[in-house]
């Protein structure tokens, strides 16, 4: 809604939802290794089901009332203000919660799949000596999602996407001895920081458009959500910045490069692939359910921003599509499980990003939402079956080609799986399908102010191309895992995994199969409840801005049903496809395509289209050279070799030199004493003790007194001084001695008749100093 | 030998003295008398604008005529001719100008005397002074080149010799004596003393010094050598007219009552009276504190020089173990 | 040139002074007998003292006398004093070379 309501509501709850698992990531990161293994399991998992608690009676209590009550203003939510954190110039920043609809939305699936996975945790890492230390990461990772969905402002936002990203480097490189591992979990944290640079920048624009706009106190900037909402900064996005585009655009890509850096879309993308060296878990929660989905939540909180640039809406569709079908195109080639895994979960952000780009948010978070539930349970599957592996002594657990047939040996595993594949392609009633359709079914009608008119569909026909590649290798990876038969030792004799890994899998599944049908599609003549769209709209906006209209999809009733077929369809054909392939296995058709015409495209997909390849070439070698070429000229040669060594040098000159003089020989000191004498000598006798002789005066009453100053030293106190008063350019005689000149420090004369002569003659070195002064008689002081 | 080449020397250099030949200011100059107009109006011109102008008949040019004499022939008095005409011109600085002036009064050569030190600028002085000069000189050069140490003290004594006559010459009578009796007396005996102690003859005289050493200290010697020289050169006496005669007896308090002077005193300048007034009048204070420190030195000497050990304390000892 | 020869003034006795203090220098610089360095010290005093002379005649303040008198008494006094350092470390180490004690470079 436009018109924000600045009515806040004030809860003194929300701190918790955050806190409770930093309290645990504290207690288990501090004392976890002297505690007992239930104690950690205990703190762990309590706090997030607390958290978790907390959480749904907050959403289901307060503000599912007030959302009742007051549809319109339930945007604004519940704050909860900590303290003021930052306070300088003419930015202010407190600490400060808030939980809307679209926040509660976030928070149910972050504490719920979080819980889930802790539980999966127990019996995953049973064997790994220091789970503790994962469990604390853990928890400090639901913690810092936490703050970074419930954040009031951008600052504390920030806080929590940098929290985040810190875990995710910790988790993914958990098990660190393993260089790779190590290496990944750096990538992982690098590439990031990309995205994290973008964001500031995107935030400092913000906060520099906004500063002096916004209501509540004029002198402050603030970059509160409710404020940047507000209708009084709207006209603050359109300004053009730098003479180009709108100021939103600048601000909302830049925005947007975060998010991608976060969400792992192209060209950011390259790290989730490798984050595959964490624990499943941790891919679990944080590269399927949350973290990645911290970007789209993000432009989706940020939405009346980027509604006011269509431009950047083109570039996240543009962005999201392109990601969606690469991803797909590179996971056809991949024989590592959770690979095959990772680049679905980089497609499928891609698909949320297409809807975010069209004005979709309810779409997005609908998509968002389902993809935690099935991505989780598949990332939790396919680390039971690896957990399988590995207890049967495979060396690569995760190699899809020692697998096989083994929907026998795991069943309860292979139902989940099946389950969650199924959604994936988009098949009724399963969750996917609701939720990729309304996003394929947005694509195709929207129509935004500035955008090629076909764009949509445009959108919308690559979107399918890239569903129909979704169905294709996640089935491949089903029908090469599950069905068939065993193709190596580990899988003929694989068994399924204990209750605390199954359970969750079986309520994660159970969710993959009727959450979608929170969002049914909306039709004319129907009405079916689209409950989540109902319960986003405070918190999303719902026009350009500024053009005021309406986001909205043309699309006739019979244009939704067919569009909702031929997605069905797709996915269908999809599912068809891999089973002619891979129904019975690995495929020797396809080995025959690769060793023919295909080999190229599949050499291109194997090897990730070579991203890894460029960036290094292009970013990180150029890096590296300027790196060693800093380290020979800066570190080795200017501070080692001048600065430090250099200094010692010098100082053992001056020592060398001070040695000469203390070696107890004391005619060795009466030399430096004669020396000094002489330089004492000289000196008097360069420079000039004697300074500018020159005479002062002194009119008092008549009379001129005048005042010689022939220097200081001894030349000055036996000088002679001479003078000539009377103006006719000789030395005036003394009239008390006769035939002598007049040689006197002080002289009276009475008048003044003209310049005034002095001589200074120097017995010494008998020289001869002349001052000539014409005296002003209006300036009666002593001035020389 | 080197005793009858150094008499040789001596001989050799007093005749070339001689023979060179100072200017001719012996007692037989001719008096000092009056100008001729035409020669005073030359010489002043000459040496205009130093030549103060006269006043109330007063003039500070005199002449010495020089003339053969005069001869008396078939009863005819021919006045002697003016050979030369020397004129002495008191300057107002204090310089005396001697001027030579041929007998039509043309200037034939001006020079300039320095202050008369020593009451009459006899050469004699200034041959006494150079010989006690290069006496005082050549003693010390003795001191610090001679590596037997006997000769070194008796190069000092020759030294302290030649100083005392300096003194003299400086009109400093009582400081001469005082000199030759306290150092040359007592304190180069005291030295001899100790040269009889350690009567080792020396290794190496010269300590051995690196080259920075040498260099450092050599060319600050020079250079001072060279400063000094050139700016005591340049020292002037500041009166004229006491400069250019002996010093006048010093005017000195000679009695006090309630810090002021009852009684004055003339004495002689450089006198045993006048030193001892001094001394024992404003000096008291220095004399007192100087006999302390006399004293200290004495007990300082004395402490210092003794040796650690000494039998005296032995039967001191056995005395009190006897008694206990 | 002559001139300087023959008319003794004041900067004659000043230069020789200076001479006289110049050679003292250079003799406690050089020699190693400490016997020596202390007749050179001597030396230094006496020049002191001439030139003393020599500005109280041209001042004509006989105060200088004195101030001369109580420099000999110092001198005295350290010759003394240092003679008798000389004897003591002569009893130890049998000679009096200066640039043996050099114990003060620790």
């Amino acid at each position: 809604m436009e018109q924000a309501s600045h009515t806040f509501l004030e809860s003194s709850s929300l701190v918790w939802i955050p806190l409770l698992p930093l309290i645990g990531a504290f207690i288990n990161l501090v004392f976890g290794r002297r505690m007992p293994r239930w104690a950690v399991y205990a703190v762990s998992i309590g706090a997030v089901a607390l958290a978790c608690l907390v959480a749904f009676y907050q959403v289901f209590g307060p503000l599912l009332s007030t959302f009742r009550a007051e549809p319109e203003t339930a945007g604004s939510g519940f704050t909860q203000i900590l303290y003021t954190w930052i306070e300088v110039g003419a930015f202010k920043s407190q600490l400060a919660f808030r939980l809307d609809t679209l926040s509660a939305v976030m928070i149910m699936i972050v504490t719920f799949v979080g819980t889930l996975i802790h539980i999966y945790s127990t019996g995953y890492m049973a064997h790994d000596p220091r789970y503790s230390a994962f469990f604390g990461y853990l928890n400090l990772f639901t913690g810092s999602m936490l703050i970074l969905v419930l954040a009031a402002n951008m600052p504390v936002m920030f806080i929590g996407w940098e929290g985040v990203g810190l875990c995710s480097f910790l988790l993914i490189g958990f098990w660190y001895e393993n260089e790779a591992f190590a290496t990944a979990g750096r990538k992982a944290f690098v590439v990031n920081r990309i995205g994290d640079f973008c964001f500031l920048l995107g935030m400092f624009l913000l906060f520099w458009a906004t500063k002096t706009k916004f209501g509540a106190s004029p002198e402050f900037g603030s970059l509160d959500f409710a404020n940047l909402r507000s209708p009084a900064v709207g006209p603050a996005y359109l300004e053009t910045f730098w003479g180009g585009d709108r100021l939103a655009a600048a601000a909302a890509i830049f925005l947007f490069i975060g998010a991608c850096g976060k969400s792992a879309q192209l060209p950011l993308f390259v790290w989730l692939p490798d984050a595959m060296a964490g624990p499943t878990p941790v891919s679990a929660l944080i590269h399927a359910a949350t973290m990645v989905t911290a970007g789209v939540y993000m432009v989706c909180r940020l939405s009346f921003l980027f509604a006011s640039s269509t431009t950047a809406m083109f570039v996240v569709a543009t962005v999201g599509l392109l990601t969606a079908l690469a991803a797909a195109f590179m996971a056809f080639a991949q024989t590592d499980l959770k690979k095959v895994l990772a680049y679905s979960t980089v497609s499928q952000l891609g698909f949320m990003f297409v809807a975010a780009g069209t004005g979709n948010w309810t779409a997005a978070i609908f998509h968002l939402g389902t993809h935690a539930f099935f991505k989780a349970c598949l990332f939790l599957g396919a680390g039971s079956v690896m957990h399988a592996m590995e207890h049967e002594g495979s060396a690569t657990p995760g190699d899809i080609m020692t697998m096989g047939g083994l929907r026998k040996r795991l069943p309860l595993t292979h139902i989940t799986f099946l389950i969650s594949c199924l959604a994936i392609a988009g098949i009724i009633p399963f969750a996917g399908f609701f939720s990729k359709d309304e996003i394929l079914g947005g694509a195709f009608g929207v129509e935004p102010p500035g955008w090629i008119v076909w764009y949509g569909k445009l959108l919308w026909a690559g979107l399918l191309i890239a569903a129909l590649g979704t169905a294709f290798y996640m089935w491949r990876l089903y029908f090469l895992v599950f069905a068939g038969e065993g193709r190596s030792e580990p899988a003929k004799h694989a068994h399924e995994s204990p209750l605390t890994m199954t359970v969750p899998l079986i309520i994660l599944a159970g969710f993959a199969s009727v959450i979608g049908f929170v969002g049914l599609p909306h039709f004319e003549h129907v009405h079916l409840p689209h409950i989540l769209a109902d319960w986003l709209e405070p918190a999303v906006t719902a026009k350009w801005n500024p053009e005021g209209t309406e986001i909205e999809r043309h699309a006739s009733d019979a244009t939704t049903a067919v569009l909702m077929l031929i997605a069905l369809l797709v996915g269908a054909s999809g599912i068809a496809g891999a089973y002619l392939f891979y129904g019975r296995g690995p495929s020797k058709t396809v080995a025959k395509l690769v060793e023919g015409g295909l080999g190229p495209i599949y050499n291109a997909s194997k090897h990730k289209l070579w991203f890894d390849e460029v960036y290094d070439a292009i970013f990180v070698r150029p890096f590296k050279v300027l790196a060693r070429g800093l380290f020979e000229v800066v570190d080795r040669f200017v501070i080692d070799t001048v600065a430090v060594n250099g200094s010692a040098f010098v100082v053992g000159i001056f020592g060398r030199m001070s040695r000469w003089f203390q070696n107890g020989n004391v005619q060795r000191y009466l030399v430096g004493v004669v020396f000094g004498g002489a330089l004492v000598f000289l000196v008097t006798d360069i420079s000039d003790c004697r300074h500018a002789a020159t005479f002062e005066y002194k009119l008092v009453g008549n009379q001129l007194e005048l005042h010689a100053e022939p220097g200081d030293g001894v030349e000055g106190a036996t000088a002679k001084i001479y003078w000539d008063l009377d103006g006719d350019g000789e030395k005036d005689k003394d009239p008390a001695k006769p035939g002598e000149l007049l040689d006197k420090r002080d002289v009276t004369m009475a008048g003044y008749s003209g310049p005034i002569t002095m001589w200074v003659a120097d017995p010494i070195t008998r020289k001869e100093v002349k001052v000539t002064k014409t005296i002003d008689l209006n300036v009666s002081k002593g001035a020389k | 030998m080197t005793r009858i080449l150094s008499v040789l020397l001596a001989v050799l250099g007093i005749a070339a003295f001689g023979a060179i030949g100072a200017p001719a200011r012996a007692d037989d100059a001719p008096p000092a008398a009056a100008c001729p107009r035409e020669i005073e109006l030359g010489v002043r011109n000459a040496l205009s604008p130093a030549v103060p102008a006269t006043t109330a008949g007063q003039t500070p040019i005199t002449c010495r005529i020089a003339k053969t004499p005069s001869r008396t022939e078939n009863g005819v008095v021919n006045a002697g001719a003016i050979q030369a005409v020397t004129a002495e011109v008191a300057l107002s600085d204090g310089r005396v100008a001697i001027v030579e002036v041929s007998p039509a009064g043309k200037v034939l050569s001006v020079h300039y005397a320095h202050s008369d030190l020593s009451g009459s600028s006899s050469p004699l002085m200034a041959l006494v002074f150079w010989i006690f000069a290069l006496v005082s000189v050549g003693g010390a050069v003795f001191v610090i080149t001679r590596r037997n140490l006997v000769a070194a003290v008796m190069g000092m004594v020759g030294s302290f010799l030649g100083i005392a006559a300096i003194y003299m010459m400086l009109y400093a009578q009582f400081l001469a004596v005082v000199q030759m009796l306290v150092y040359a007396g007592a304190i180069m005996v005291l030295f001899v003393f100790v040269v009889m102690i350690l009567n080792r003859p020396e290794d190496e005289p010269v300590a051995p010094a690196g080259r920075i050493g040498q260099g450092l200290g050599g060319a600050a010697i020079l250079y001072l050598v060279v400063r000094l020289i050139w700016l005591l050169g340049r020292v002037e006496p500041p009166n004229a007219e006491l400069a250019a005669a002996a010093p006048p007896p010093v005017e000195q308090c000679v009695d006090w009552q309630n810090h002021a002077c009852v009684q004055m005193g003339s004495y002689d300048w450089g006198s045993v009276r006048s030193v001892g007034t001094d001394l024992f009048g404003a000096g008291l204070f220095p004399f007192e504190a100087i006999s302390i420190l006399l004293l200290l030195a004495v007990v300082g000497a004395i402490a210092i020089a003794r040796p650690l050990h000494t039998d005296d304390d032995a039967p001191a000892k056995t005395r009190a173990e006897g008694a206990a | 040139m002559s001139n300087l020869l023959w008319n003794i003034g004041y900067p004659h006795f000043l230069v020789l002074a200076a001479v006289l203090f110049l050679i003292g220098v250079v003799g406690v610089l050089v020699r190693r007998n400490a016997l020596i360095i202390l007749m050179s010290v001597e030396l230094m005093l006496n020049a002191a003292n001439v030139t003393l002379v020599t500005f109280s005649r041209m001042w004509g303040d006989i105060s200088a006398h004195t101030f001369a008198l109580i420099v000999i008494a110092v001198a005295a006094a350290e010759a003394s004093v240092g003679l008798a350092i000389v004897v003591a470390v002569f009893r130890g180490r049998r000679n009096v070379e200066v640039d043996r004690l050099n114990t003060l470079r620790h």
